[in-house]
């Protein structure tokens, strides 16, 4: 018995982990969880959400990258009439969702950060109360993202442009949409500017509202203007984008005149695509302009369902998309940006963005 | 033998289809020959004949045929946009309509659920004045009136019954029977009311441009509702739908709905291009013209000075103003004021013209309205006066001595 014990007993320490084989198992076990964790973590990170979608065939010329219709989540989850679509830093997503006065903020995976905005009135009718607070949109359009974060966003029917940093939280606007600017403005009765869109040169904010271009610095004062309502060179007749390109050349989406026209930084006229004169190229309603790295023009033409990539000089190179509603396609696009070889659509009327490469 | 037939047989068809080949080819070559026949640096426009004429074929737009330069009238007909100057080989089309399946399910192949969403895909506010929601967007609160487009329980035109009066239901094209904007506009610019000649001078009109290219507003000679044509707009358009509005007919005790001894009579020709107007700031003399670019014969100016004529009170019409009457705008429309911009939207705004204000008597005092301008889309006051029907002030503006009321202002 004692014998036969004893070879149990000896057996059972056999078994039975040291303490440092103990510790490395637990190390083992843990090592694997941390993984696990990661993993997790990263799968995450990247995740697009259920209001997002990744790649697709490319059709005419476009191929989608990223297809986003919405935050997915809270009131509303999906986008309704978004006119305007910036990248930010770090590949960011910034969309004016106008119908919903609000900017919604993505990854550059698509994957839904924050929103701000809300409706607010901030120039009512006489008896009616002004409901603007810091913040509050109205009609948001345009929208242009600097290289802190800082989001500019063309607030359209309170006449005015706001400044929000990074994070969302309301900086300034300018103008006063109850002054006067410059020598005269486009703003309801007479004062503000009606904004449709932004660009960023510099230290200066570029705007144009419905039939000029304006200047400010970006702390809101006002710098310059240039342009009046008109079909000849120079003139403009409801614009509803600007992009600045690298040589400071300022681009306009001159919508109602159809065509595309540049000026220099001061506002000197210098050329024109369209069929008014200039080179002549046919569009239905140029809505977006964007300037790529390689200062090619991209300009959004709503009724043609396109993108129509111009050369520095107002060539054309070509046209690319196809109206649908499937990834690539457009429906009646309004806002544009760039980052490097991609480019980011407002989709309007398939109440969307995409982020689109364009097969040249 | 039999192979002897059949070859001549293959032979004729042979024959056969190098005939009809070759009477194909040539009716082609024919049929082309009509269109080199105009190549493009051939192209002339015959003596007397508006070059705006050739866009009905050849579309303003088309490049190389047609570069409307500075021409006003092809500058209008390039205006149109999607809306008409279509050619065979058009592709404007496609602009509205989807090829096979919409994929909102709406109807008649458009990209909207309905006629309405599918015009705001356009319309939407940065192109021009806004239609719709330009009164919420200041106030907050859906508009006091408005031609309330695909409406749920408007199904209704107010005074449509030419009998009494009384509201009418016509069965109106939207969904449901409501209004939409198809019953009023023509989008393929069909069968239009003609370009208004006299077109009123608008605060938020960016471009001169708008001074040159006059607008049919893609209106409709016979709207929905309509039992007559009307060519030119004015007050005879309003009334073909509104149809118990004209004629002075007796009110329903009772109803507020109905017109009571309306001021706006039947037969009585009314257009903005001609008729009595105010000839300078300050003045009360009138003179026949146009109303384009200005609000002077807006509300029609009395005559202090003027001997009584017939009807309660006497008439202070001079003798240029008798036999006519108010336009239906005069009463029922929202912004008048055409305020100086400072250099802002309407560059011939200038001078003595920006003193035309139109809502207070003799259009000599500035304006408190609002410069919507989306008449007869919607107004923040009721029933689309120009002034607030209480308190008599919109009477005043054309009674105001009747009421006491200062201005010089005579009783109509």
């Amino acid at each position: 018995m004692t014998g036969e014990m004893q070879a149990a007993e000896a057996e059972g320490l056999s078994r039975r982990l040291t303490p440092r084989q103990s510790y490395l198992l637990l190390a083992a076990v843990l090592f694997v969880l941390l993984i696990a964790l990661i993993a997790l973590l990263i799968l995450y990170l990247l995740r697009t959400g259920g209001f997002t979608a990744r790649g697709g065939e490319t059709i005419a010329g476009l191929t989608p990258v990223l297809v986003i219709e919405g935050p997915g989540r809270g009131e509303n989850p999906s986008f309704s009439r978004p006119m305007g679509a910036a990248f930010g830093p770090n590949g960011r997503i910034y969309v004016t969702d106008t119908n919903h006065n609000r900017v919604a903020v993505f990854s550059s995976r698509g994957r839904y950060l924050f929103e701000f905005g809300g409706f607010g009135i901030a120039k009512p009718l006489a008896g009616y109360e002004a409901t603007w607070e810091e913040g509050l949109m109205n009609s948001p359009l345009g929208i242009e993202v600097d290289d802190n974060g800082d989001v500019y966003v063309a607030d359209f029917r309170n006449d005015q442009i706001q400044v929000f940093d990074s994070r969302g939280s309301f900086l300034r606007r300018f103008p006063d949409p109850g002054e006067l600017v410059g020598r005269g403005s486009s703003g309801q009765d007479g004062t503000g500017i009606a904004v449709t869109d932004i660009a960023l040169w510099g230290d200066l904010v570029y705007a144009v509202d419905s039939y000029q271009v304006v200047a400010f610095t970006k702390k809101g004062e006002f710098v310059r203007q240039f342009g009046r309502p008109g079909t000849g060179p120079g003139q403009l007749e409801r614009p509803n984008s600007i992009a600045i390109m690298p040589d400071s050349t300022v681009i306009v989406a001159d919508s109602n005149n159809g065509r595309i026209q540049a000026f220099t930084i001061d506002g000197a006229y210098k050329w024109e695509t369209g069929l008014r004169g200039g080179t002549p190229y046919e569009f239905g309603l140029p809505r977006g302009v964007a300037v790529l790295d390689d200062a090619t023009v991209a300009v959004i033409d709503a009724f043609g369902f396109s993108v129509v990539l111009l050369d520095s000089g107002g060539e054309p190179i070509g046209s690319y998309g196809s109206r649908g509603v499937l990834p690539a396609q457009l429906n009646f696009p309004n806002g544009i940006d760039a980052a490097g070889d991609l480019i980011l659509v407002a989709d309007k009327e398939n109440d969307r963005v995409q982020v689109l490469r364009v097969e040249r | 033998m039999r192979l002897d037939r059949l070859e001549r047989s293959a032979r004729m068809k042979l024959a056969e289809r190098v005939t009809i080949a070759a009477l194909t080819t040539l009716a082609i070559l024919s049929a082309a020959s009509v269109a080199i026949a105009y190549p493009n640096e051939l192209a002339t426009y015959p003596e007397g004949v508006p070059r705006s004429e050739c866009v009905d074929c050849h579309g303003a737009s088309e490049q190389g045929i047609l570069n409307p330069g500075d021409d006003p009238d092809l500058l209008a007909a390039r205006r149109k946009g999607p809306h008409g100057g279509y050619t065979t080989g058009t592709n404007k089309c496609q602009t509205c309509h989807f090829v096979h399946r919409a994929p909102a399910g709406g109807s008649k192949l458009l990209p909207g659920a309905t006629i309405k969403a599918t015009c705001e895909s356009c319309h939407d506010g940065t192109g021009g004045r806004s239609v719709y929601g330009t009164i919420e967007a200041r106030t907050g609160q859906p508009p006091a009136a408005a031609h309330r487009v695909e409406d749920p329980g408007h199904t209704t035109i107010p005074g449509g019954d030419p009998s009494g009066g009384d509201n009418e239901n016509p069965g109106l094209t939207g969904p449901g029977g409501t209004l939409t904007c198809s019953d009023c506009h023509s989008p393929h610019d069909a069968n239009t009311v003609e370009p208004f000649t006299g077109d009123r001078l608008r605060a938020s009109v960016s471009s001169e441009t708008a001074y040159t290219l006059k607008t049919n507003r893609l209106l409709r000679q016979v709207p929905t509702s309509a039992e007559t044509t009307v060519a030119v707009y004015g007050t005879e358009w309003c009334a073909s739908c509104h149809k118990g509005r004209i004629g002075g007919h007796d009110p329903a005790p009772g109803d507020p709905q109905q017109m009571q001894n309306h001021p706006v009579m039947q037969g009585d020709h009314y257009y903005y291009d001609w008729l009595p107007v105010i000839t300078g700031v300050g003045s009360y003399e009138t003179t026949m013209g146009t109303l384009g670019q200005s609000n002077r014969g807006y509300v029609m100016p009395d005559d202090p000075d003027a001997a009584p004529g017939p009807g309660p009170g006497g008439s202070k019409k001079t003798a240029l103003q008798d036999g006519w009457g108010p336009l239906c705008q005069q009463c029922h429309e929202d912004a008048r004021a055409v305020g100086p911009t400072e250099g802002g939207a309407n560059p011939t705004l200038t001078g003595a013209e920006q003193e035309f204000r139109a809502t207070k008597p003799h259009g000599t005092e500035e304006s408190d309205n609002p410069r919507f301008q989306v008449f007869p889309h919607e107004s923040d006051a009721e029933y689309f006066l120009v002034r607030p029907a209480e308190d008599n002030s919109l009477c005043k503006n054309c009674h105001a001595q009747q009421f006491g009321g200062g201005g010089g202002g005579g009783g109509g």
